[in-house]
């Protein structure tokens, strides 16, 4: 009896100890597959950066040795497709975001510099000037191109596996990354100086194209005129800036300083942090973002649940347009708006001799429970609002002379306007032409006439991308 | 008797184990909000946002979910990381939630929800941020050495 226990004993641990080593196994063979999944996936990244770099080298001195506008047009929409499938191959690489800035940047400008190169094309060809600078480009591409083979060269041969590593960073400080093969990227940073190819690219292309010193916002907004708030003052602009100041109460955010694990560091927001909490109905809260300097009101974000919709859409409009007449802003006009089951979206825009213009636009959120205004982005009009000139108002054509120049194939879903809107850095006063495809009724276009030379500016869908298509 | 006493013990590991482990999965989808249809009217990138919002600032002021989604919306304008809004949330070890898959156990409330709205359409409370982190919890020093530019909430926002 004792020895059949015993045998029964023996037996159970033998059974208990294969099925763990059959578990175990199955569990390492996973293992082992997903790591050569996340190799082979990252493996292939690099790839495709390779061959994207290579085609890019190719291509760039095909535009170099090219004449015909046809193949120019041709080899230019390449480029911009290769430049854009290298950034892509970096974004899928398990290296930190500031690594390689240099590649990064030029693939930026290479690909916007060939888009605009497309449209000149058309025009009648690429200039001697623009072909220097892509005689340049392809230096760099070429060099990108070798230095990039030799680092694969060197993966291989030093079996490099990509699958564990995070977040590698390419810096001569960091010792770990800088003994395999990846470090010969370093030597890049030097040979590509990005800083030379941008002021070759700054002689050739007309302002805008590229914009090199992309607006700082925070360096913007502590440069405004007026004078600089304190705390208190904050307070009392947030108070009368909303319908019911009485029902909250306020509190200041202080956020001149963070306290990061001990340590205490200078925070750069240029704004006073408003907070107010309502205190005749619960979970309802405030933000307001005041600028330091001027004291505008840069934004309103209210937290809250918005609960069924009691109000129209018209009424909507009715309620942001008086709420900012409240506030002081004159001569406005809705430009667009948006409906989000609940709360409808508006893009409010000032008028001046009733010409929209559009880069001072103010978007605004209305709850529809209400009518509360449960957001507020005022950043746009605080940056850019001035007085236009006159002269840049006045348009040389009629809406009928510009309605010529319309496809047959939109169907208008509003009046043509006249509006002053940013193409290519550069204000431009243009006829706004907004409908619906002819007969199909799905999707809405946007069309910009020049209102002085009858050129088609732009043409975009302004659909947005964030919403389900529903039909 | 002993070996009885072990077994039991054995199985009742398993057990407590086993509970714990589905029991998990049960806790997250309990929390999430069930009458909450304005994030299945989200196109599925705009969704796959909101997810990450919410897993990363659940809890957060509204301003400080905004100020997340601002940053992927920033990321997204930037030349230095991916151009759209799925490559930048899937980059490699880019949001910690998206790594470990959390994403896919939520479904995001509608502050969330709103927070992704605002901003896609240009609210940034971050000025510009690229960065993120909890300084309680992080792992790469690195990010400290951007300019800090506000704090919200548990979260350090950075340039």
């Amino acid at each position: 009896m004792i020895l059949k226990k015993r045998w029964l004993t023996v037996a159970g641990i033998i059974l208990a100890v294969a099925v763990a080593g059959y578990w175990g196994r199955n569990m390492y063979l996973t293992y082992q597959q997903m790591r050569s999944e996340v190799n082979n996936r990252y493996e292939h990244a690099f790839q495709g950066l390779n061959d994207h770099v290579d085609d890019l080298e190719s291509e760039l001195g095909t535009v170099l040795i090219g004449e015909a506008p046809d193949n120019l047009a041709v080899n230019l929409s390449n480029i911009w497709e290769s430049t854009s499938g290298a950034q892509e191959d970096i974004g899928e690489l398990p290296i930190a975001s500031d690594s390689l800035d240099e590649v990064k940047d030029l693939l930026q400008k290479t690909g916007q510099y060939a888009k605009h190169l497309e449209k000149e094309v058309v025009d009648g060809g690429i200039s001697e000037e623009d072909k220097e600078v892509i005689r340049e480009l392809h230096n760099k591409v070429t060099t990108i191109n070798r230095n990039l083979e030799t680092i694969h060269d060197e993966m291989e041969q030093a079996g490099f596996r990509w699958h564990d590593k995070r977040r590698v960073k390419i810096d001569e400080d960091e010792q770990r990354f800088s003994i395999t093969p990846l470090a010969g990227l370093l030597e890049l940073r030097d040979e590509i100086n990005v800083d030379n190819i941008s002021v070759k690219l700054k002689e050739v292309l007309p302002a805008g194209v590229i914009d090199f010193e992309p607006q700082d916002l925070i360096t913007s907004l502590s440069q405004l005129d007026g004078e600089e708030i304190d705390q208190n003052q904050a307070v009392e602009i947030a108070q009368n800036f909303i319908r019911n100041p009485e029902k909250y109460e306020y509190e200041i955010i202080p956020n001149d300083t963070i306290d990061v694990e001990g340590e205490i560091v200078e925070a750069h927001v240029p704004a006073h942090t408003v907070r107010a909490v309502n205190t005749t109905r619960a979970n309802e809260t405030l933000y307001f973002d005041i600028s330091k300097v001027g004291g505008k009101v840069i934004s309103l974000l209210n937290q809250r649940e918005v609960g069924q919709a009691q109000i129209d859409e018209e009424e909507a409009e009715d309620i942001a347009l008086q709420f900012l007449e409240e506030n002081e802003f004159g001569n406005l006009a809705v430009s667009s708006t948006r409906r989000f089951n609940d709360i409808m979206l508006l893009s409010i825009i000032p008028k001046q001799n009733d010409v929209l213009i559009k880069p001072d636009a103010i978007n605004i959120e209305v709850a529809l429970d209400n009518g509360d205004i449960i957001a507020y982005n005022g950043l746009d009009y605080i940056l850019n609002h001035r007085e236009r000139e006159e002269e840049k108002l006045e348009a040389d054509l009629s809406v009928e002379e510009a309605e010529e120049q319309i496809s047959n194939n939109l169907d208008l879903s509003r009046e043509p306007r006249l509006v002053l809107a940013e193409v290519d850095g550069e204000e431009v006063l243009s006829y706004e032409f907004i409908g619906k495809i002819t007969e199909e009724g799905t999707g809405s276009y946007l069309i910009q006439i020049n209102a002085n030379t009858g050129e088609e500016e732009r043409v975009k869908s302004i659909d947005q991308d964030i919403y389900k298509n529903v039909s | 008797m002993k070996k009885l006493l072990a077994l039991t013990l054995v199985l009742l590991l398993i057990g407590v184990g086993t509970i714990v482990y589905y029991g998990q999965t049960g806790v997250e989808m309990e929390e999430s909000h069930a009458g909450t249809p304005s994030f299945w009217s989200l196109s599925p990138e705009a969704r796959l946002m909101a997810r990450v919002v919410y897993s990363e600032a659940r809890g957060e002021p509204f301003l400080g979910q905004v100020s997340v989604a601002a940053v992927i919306m920033n990321r997204v304008e930037s030349d230095d990381f991916p151009n759209t809004i799925s490559g930048v949330i899937y980059q490699p070890w880019a949001f910690t939630p998206v790594m470990h898959g959390l994403i896919w156990n939520v479904t995001p409330g509608p502050e969330a929800v709103r927070a992704t709205v605002n901003a896609y359409n240009g609210w940034d409370p971050t000025y510009g941020s690229e960065y993120f982190y909890n300084p309680d919890k992080i792992t790469s020093y690195w990010v400290t050495t951007r300019e800090t530019v506000r704090r919200i909430g548990k979260h350090v926002f950075a340039r």
